[in-house]
């Protein structure tokens, strides 16, 4: 266990505002959980009890007589931000006091680093990389990323949980979302930060980042490992693969979501579903390209001579 | 369900202590901020404070010298003399001087009066001008121009300092005006003139007095004293902007152009017994000869000593001293590395104290043989010339003989050609080719004409291997290989720790690669003429005479004669007698007759060594040598027999070693005349930041070293390439608990 690799790594001043989010992250997780059990402990009482839900309008502690329903901005909202502003303010002075910007040697064109690390926000983008390529992984993917995200007030049909904290009123949602963003997102831009080491190979924490480190690592692709050799051919079995891909795990996803939301998969239209469907699907394809390349060394499925997948 | 507290929470909480808390801290994180943007940052304040301190004690002792020395000057009848005549010359002038003086106040005064009504009046005739000038209709003009006319017309009072007042119009004002001008500056130079004797009289006691002190005078020194005390904190910076040099560092060194030398033992304040790093910084610049020609407001101060210049956060930022900083500040003992980034050509470098280091330095890399091994840019360029000289007569020769057989062609097909017209024209493109070949010729001599310069002065560090037969014992050679300075403690040769089978493998091919040639038969000469030649020819310039402490001479050996093959270098091979009888030649090489007969190109005619020709005779030749010959100590007998050295298997095998070893960097050797040098260039190898080199499987224990924080975990001692070895230091040693690894280390 190379202590002194994980402090290098976690002391390096790019890093530190990942290693000053991390916990910050955890913390949020945890405080929203924690709203939506209370809340969630709560609606399951009101919704036994129709005479408490006369009396209860607030959702978190039990409405009385005497406390106002609903509170003004100024002072109570305002204090507790203006707290908080004072907060960041001093954790921005003691910073700015303390780390300096990372300066390093003048830039010599002729001497790359290694590794070459992309600012910790794209990191996940550079991580992508090694499962897609440029193209996907850099261009189609972070674009579908965004649509997405813009996409999904259209698509959430789902009137319950604003608001409040809930987790049994929106559970797909949430679910959907805190597996996108914590597990993909987030633990991609760990792997990168702290995993990959010189010439982007895997490193586990306390291993020291040796750049004589050599590896064994052949990647074939999909139509290789089946013994297909023309483009054509190698076109069309990808295509088939992944057309094979979006409607098997579209049925499966479809059986799933009708048995467990049964209430959304009514409500929703049929463009809105088969978006969600699209958007989803798309995004499990990348845990599953991980597993591919991770396990089997298998880079590519679709080889095309515009495109890789 | 919880505890339902009385108040609602939402409202009744108190965050009084939360801010109070909050308050506190961003109070003492904004004192923090402050401090660390006024002190922290800016360390040179400080040396700016105490440089005040420091400097004005210095000071006030100095001029406390600087006034005795004075006091005993203005002893001396000389000067005596002088301060006298100025005195004198001062007393006489002095009833004239404040004559004028008072002249010229009152003129003052009347020019004032005059001065203040007149202005007034011109600046509004000047407006009306203007608008004279502009104005776009005729009309205008002539309206305006009235006005003015009339204005001018105009009388006005000036009312004088003695009292009277005079009426002038604007002609007489101006008039006025300058009439008591003109007056004022004639009575000036009319008070040069009678000061004039008195100046040159003072200028004279101030020359003396410079002349004679050797530091600076009382009231130079107050000057400073009042420079020093009136200083406030501020950077100093030198911003050299074609050059890209920002150098601040002046900010901390404050004493480097002070004209006083100050001393670290000076800037230390009373009590302290040994120099603070105040008093280090405030320290002169040595030389300050250096100073003067390289102005340091052109150079900077780190194009000669690196560093970061424009640091000012911290001493080691300022010196460049951190892990980013690819240029650190040369070591005092190595400051006259940066003479070299301009002055590489110079041989010698010198001024005063300075440039001694350098010069032996740039003195022994010549002189010990560095060259044969490694490259370096200006030095030895003979041989990297003559090869492109070499390339070019090959190209030009190679196009000649295009050339020719076009030609040959041409003119073939003009023979048979069907008009004359025609014949003519492919025969005149003939000739220009012919001609043009002839330029070539000409080109060619050129070339050849340089290259016989350059073989004369190619010059290797060791001696010909090709000539072993003809000038050594051959059992002595394995002898010589096995450990050169056993031999000749002052040879440039390295002990290169072959092993046995090495020795004979080399020593094969050395010996059978060598010419063959019968060695010219000498008659004995006479010994002691021979040693008063020795002694007086200047052969111990070079050479000594002598072992241990009778040694005499020099200790820059060289080896003695006359080449014995001569080497062609655009064919690559020695030429023999065989190769001049073929074209008829006698077998005659020398500067005069240096064209091989073969290419007839230059040939390599001496042997490359720095010996100069003595102008021996050929009698006085033999004397030497006979006389040198006496004085072997060692019968021939005596090595051990060598006779290994003529099996023809080990000569591909030597001739691998050979090549390993890089032997012909330094020595002519049959077969290996194209040969590089076999050590890295080091022309730039102080340029390498450490962090540039590969040490491959040892980078983690060379960048941790064995100091502070050595590796010690057994696994990652694994990892070395050799095992874990002598890496770590004794705490290492005691903390490794050695009963649990199994690894094979002997401490």
């Amino acid at each position: 266990m190379d202590w002194r690799q994980l402090w290098d790594i976690a002391s390096a001043p790019d890093n530190v505002p990942i290693v000053g989010l991390m916990p910050l992250l955890a913390f949020y997780i945890y405080l929203g959980w924690k709203q939506a059990r209370a809340t969630d402990a709560l609606i399951g009482e009101l919704e036994t009890s129709p005479a408490m839900a006369k009396t209860h309008h607030r959702k978190t502690w039990p409405f009385r007589p005497g406390w106002q329903k609903e509170v003004h901005v100024w002072p109570f909202l305002l204090r507790i931000e203006f707290l908080a502003a004072i907060i960041v303010t001093i954790v921005l002075m003691i910073w700015s006091i303390t780390l300096n910007a990372p300066l390093e040697e003048p830039a010599n064109p002729n001497l790359t680093m290694n590794p070459a690390k992309a600012p910790w926000y794209f990191l996940g983008l550079q991580e992508m990389l090694v499962y897609f390529d440029p193209w996907i992984a850099g261009v189609v993917m972070p674009t579908l990323i965004i649509i997405g995200l813009m996409v999904i007030p259209y698509i959430d049909t789902n009137p319950l949980g604003s608001g409040y904290y809930t987790w049994k009123q929106r559970k797909f949602a949430i679910g959907t979302f805190l597996f996108g963003f914590i597990i993909l997102w987030v633990a991609m831009i760990i792997i990168g930060t702290f995993i990959r080491g010189p010439g982007w190979q895997w490193f586990w924490p306390g291993q020291t980042w040796d750049h004589n480190r050599l590896i064994y690592e052949v990647n074939r692709d999909l139509p290789d490992l089946f013994g297909i050799t023309s483009n054509l051919a190698k076109a069309i079995f990808g295509a088939v693969i992944v057309g094979g891909y979006y409607l098997l795990g579209g049925f499966i996803l479809h059986a799933l979501f009708r048995r467990y939301n049964p209430k959304d998969y009514q409500r929703m239209s049929l463009l809105q579903y088969s978006i969600m469907m699209f958007f989803l699907l798309t995004m499990v394809a990348l845990p599953l390209k991980m597993l591919l390349r991770l396990a089997w060394h298998i880079k590519y499925v679709w080889i095309t001579p515009w495109f890789n997948v | 369900m919880p505890e339902l507290p009385e108040n609602d929470p939402v409202v009744s909480k108190s965050y009084a202590l939360h801010y109070a808390v909050a308050m506190v801290l961003l109070i003492a994180s904004l004192f923090w901020a402050l401090w660390d943007e006024g002190w922290a940052q800016r360390p040179w304040i400080a040396y700016q404070k105490q440089w005040k301190e420091r400097y004005g004690a210095f000071l006030k002792t100095a001029k406390s010298k600087s006034a005795r020395s004075v006091s005993d000057l203005e002893k001396d009848s000389d000067y005596q003399k002088l301060e006298q005549a100025a005195r004198q010359a001062d007393a006489e002038a002095k009833p004239h001087r404040d004559a004028l003086q008072k002249q010229i106040i009152d003129l003052n005064a009347k020019i004032l009066a005059v001065q203040n009504v007149f202005t007034d009046k011109r600046a509004y005739a000047n407006a009306i001008t203007y608008e004279i000038e502009t104005d776009p209709s005729a009309s205008g003009k002539k309206s305006k121009q009235k006005d003015l006319d009339e204005y001018k017309k105009k009388v006005w009072t000036v009312e004088y300092p003695d009292g009277h007042k005079e009426k002038y119009d604007f002609r007489q004002l101006e008039e006025k005006y300058n009439e008591l001008k003109d007056e004022r500056t004639k009575v000036s130079a009319e008070l040069a003139d009678v000061l004039k004797p008195v100046t040159e009289a003072n200028n004279k006691v101030t020359e003396y007095v410079s002349a004679h002190l050797v530091d600076l005078t009382p009231s130079q020194i107050e000057g400073l004293q009042k420079k020093t005390s009136e200083w406030d904190p501020t950077i100093q910076q030198i911003n050299v902007a074609e050059a890209n040099i920002v150098d601040r560092c002046e900010s901390c060194h404050m004493g480097i152009r002070e004209p006083l030398k100050l001393t670290a033992a000076s800037m230390t304040p009373k009590g302290q017994k040994r120099p603070d790093e105040y008093a280090q910084a405030f320290v002169s610049h040595p030389e300050p000869e250096l100073l003067k020609i390289h102005d340091p407001d052109k150079f900077g101060c780190s194009p000669c000593h690196q560093g970061n210049g424009r640091a000012t956060t911290s001493v080691e930022k300022g010196h460049g001293n951190y892990e980013h900083w690819l240029w650190p500040l040369f070591p005092k003992q190595n400051t006259e590395a940066g003479c070299q980034t301009c002055h590489a050509a110079d041989m010698v470098l010198v001024s005063g104290d300075v440039g001694w280091n350098i010069s032996e330095g740039k003195d022994l890399f010549r002189q010990r043989g560095c060259l044969g091994c490694h490259r370096y840019e200006g030095y030895d360029k003979e041989p990297e010339d003559l090869n492109s000289v070499g390339q070019q007569i090959k190209q030009l020769e190679t196009e000649k003989a295009q050339n020719s057989k076009q030609a040959a062609e041409l003119m073939k097909q003009a023979d048979t050609a069907q008009s004359n017209e025609e014949a003519n024209r492919l025969n005149d493109k003939a000739i220009a080719l012919k001609v043009s070949n002839s330029k070539i010729d000409g080109h060619i001599q050129q070339l050849d004409f340089q290259s016989h310069s350059l073989l004369q002065d190619v010059k290797k560090v060791g001696p010909n291997l090709k000539d072993v037969r003809l000038k050594l014992n051959r059992n002595w050679i394995p002898v010589w290989l096995k450990k050169p300075t056993d031999f000749r403690p002052t040879t440039k040769m390295p002990n290169f720790r072959l092993s046995d089978q090495q020795i004979r493998a080399i020593s094969a091919y050395i010996w059978q690669s060598g010419f063959k040639d019968p060695l010219p038969k000498q008659n004995p000469g006479n010994a002691e003429h021979g040693k008063e030649l020795f002694e007086t020819r200047g052969c111990m310039a070079c050479h000594s005479i002598g072992e241990g402490d009778q040694m005499q001479g020099g200790t820059f050996a060289a080896n003695l004669t006359q080449r014995t093959r001569p080497y062609c270098p655009l064919e690559k091979k020695d030429i023999g007698p065989e190769d001049y009888a073929k074209k008829g030649l006698p077998y005659v090489f020398d500067l005069e007759h240096s064209q091989c007969p073969n290419d007839g190109h230059e040939l390599q005619v001496q042997n490359m060594t720095v010996m100069p020709s003595l102008r021996l005779s050929v009698p006085d030749a033999q004397d030497i040598a006979t006389y040198l010959i006496s004085q072997k100590q060692q019968e021939p007998s005596s090595y051990p027999d060598a006779a290994f050295m003529e099996d023809p298997n080990l000569r591909e095998e030597g001739k691998k070693w050979v090549r390993h070893f890089g032997c012909a960097g330094c020595h002519e050797i049959s077969g290996f005349a194209d040969e590089g040098r076999i050590g890295t260039e080091l022309t730039a190898e102080g340029s390498k930041p450490i962090e540039r080199l590969d040490f491959a499987l040892y980078t983690e224990p060379a960048q941790r070293g064995t100091g502070k924080d050595p590796i010690t975990n057994p696994e990652d001692l694994q990892r070395l390439p050799e095992g874990p070895s002598q890496m770590f230091t004794t705490r290492a040693r005691s903390s490794l608990k050695l009963k649990s690894c199994a690894c094979p280390i002997h401490i």
